[in-house]
């Protein structure tokens, strides 16, 4: 799936629906395009750190592929790049997924 | 453009008024050329301020207003958010960097706004933060 725009209080309750039927559909080796997402605040944050705990406990995997460069920083800014997993391009993350089974 | 913007407002407990006041203030802020960086920092912080005001301090209650301050001139941008809850006590948040905490999907507000601001300042009672932004040539 991909993100565009802004993370924010308001959209991190779309996010947070939008994640929930991947779920619902079964998904839970998720890659989550950033490459258009433009702001992220901790809400929108809160919404993947939900969403990275509900795939690990199904064994399975939450991917983020190239964040722009502000968004990156707050994610390294909260250490959460020590949590998610980030990749440069979609074949990377992709590649990994495969790997990883 | 002026040589100083100083306005007061009030809004609900509501995310979509939090918001628009957020355009205006991140609008006023671009009149006096703060760069992308200054004005992305302001945006961010503004939000965690403003979330944390609505869901943590006025508990989303419709009652409850939140009271924003802000001047604006060329050196520093000075916000002041206030919310009508009982405050808390912003040391007591746990550091959310801290590797058993980053998978706690909440409390990042206020350590983004220290990142991002030159000065955080709460009031004794824990209700009011101050931000302040200074701006840098460049």
């Amino acid at each position: 799936m991909s993100l565009a725009g802004s993370a924010d209080m308001r959209e991190a309750e779309v996010l947070d629906t939008q994640l929930e039927k991947e779920f619902s559909l079964g998904r839970y080796n998720l890659v989550i395009d950033l490459s258009k997402l433009e702001f992220m605040s901790s809400m929108g944050l809160g919404s993947l750190i939900r969403a990275h705990n509900r795939c690990r406990a199904k064994k399975g995997r939450l991917s983020l592929v190239n964040p722009q460069p502000a968004v990156l920083k707050v994610i390294q800014t909260t250490r959460l790049n020590e949590l998610f997993n980030i990749y440069g391009t979609l074949e990377e993350a992709l590649e990994v997924s495969k790997e990883e089974g | 453009m002026p040589l100083k913007i100083y306005r007061e407002l009030e809004i609900g407990s509501d995310f979509f008024q939090a918001k628009q006041a957020e355009d205006e203030i991140v609008a006023a802020a671009g009149a006096y050329n703060y760069g992308e960086e200054v004005i992305f920092a302001l945006r961010l912080s503004l939000e965690e301020a403003l979330s944390n005001a609505i869901r943590h301090g006025n508990v989303g209650d419709a009652d409850k207003r939140v009271h924003i301050r802000y001047a604006i001139d060329a050196d520093r941008i000075d916000i002041t958010v206030r919310d009508e809850g009982g405050g808390f006590d912003p040391a007591s948040i746990p550091d959310p960097t801290a590797a058993e905490n980053l998978e706690n999907p909440s409390g990042r507000g206020i350590m983004l706004m220290r990142a991002y601001m030159n000065k955080v300042e709460y009031n004794p009672k824990g209700n009011q933060v101050r931000l302040v932004k200074m701006h840098r040539a460049g």
